[in-house]
């Protein structure tokens, strides 16, 4: 090569930012799915107002997203208790 | 150019955690100071790009690392989640009240 520079155009510069989330087992889909999914804050989810929110103080991650129609149907749905809870 | 990444910890035995989209697997490969490879996945969702890994934490075998860059442009599948299972979130979300 000779001496002197050779350009090679502008130089990029990628910038990855990893934040570590701790789950356990159950909650991962939703966690996962809040902060990847569609809809989710790039701010990250502290920045984000529960949509369900009726006052009350922010819970877990787990069933936020349900709205108390989708709530209600599951109720009426569902089957006898016995059948639930069967070994 | 910024990109943001999730690196998941979760204790679990099994390497596939269930997030709720489809992934196909592309790569795998062994890394440095680590028994388990580490396998790259991308999202099937035709014109979605974001992407995981998976692997095994190298300090703690009983921990699985998922790590997702990107963001889905599509909405989560709505499966036929089974209302036993639904039910069984909504049991330990009740624990958490």
């Amino acid at each position: 090569m000779a001496t002197g520079g050779y350009s090679r155009g502008p130089v990029k510069v990628v910038i990855i930012n990893t934040q570590y989330v701790e789950t356990d087992a159950t909650s991962f889909k939703s966690v996962v799915q809040k902060l990847t999914g569609k809809d989710s804050d790039t701010s990250g989810p502290k920045a984000q107002r529960n949509r369900h929110d009726k006052g009350g103080t922010e819970r877990s991650f787990l069933m936020r997203d349900l709205s108390f129609k989708e709530f209600d149907r599951l109720l009426r749905e569902m089957p006898p208790i016995n059948d639930l809870w069967a070994e | 150019m910024k990109h943001r990444r999730f690196a998941f910890q979760t204790r679990s035995q099994v390497d596939i955690l269930d997030d709720g989209y489809r992934w196909r697997k592309y790569g795998e490969k062994s890394v440095k100071n680590n028994k388990f490879p580490r396998s790259y996945y991308r999202c099937s969702y035709r014109g979605c790009n974001v992407k995981k890994q998976i692997q095994r934490h190298s300090k703690d075998e009983e921990i699985v690392v998922t790590t997702y860059e990107g963001t889905h442009s599509h909405p989560v599948e709505k499966t036929s989640e089974s209302f036993e299972q639904i039910l069984r979130n909504h049991h330990i979300y009740s624990l958490t009240l």
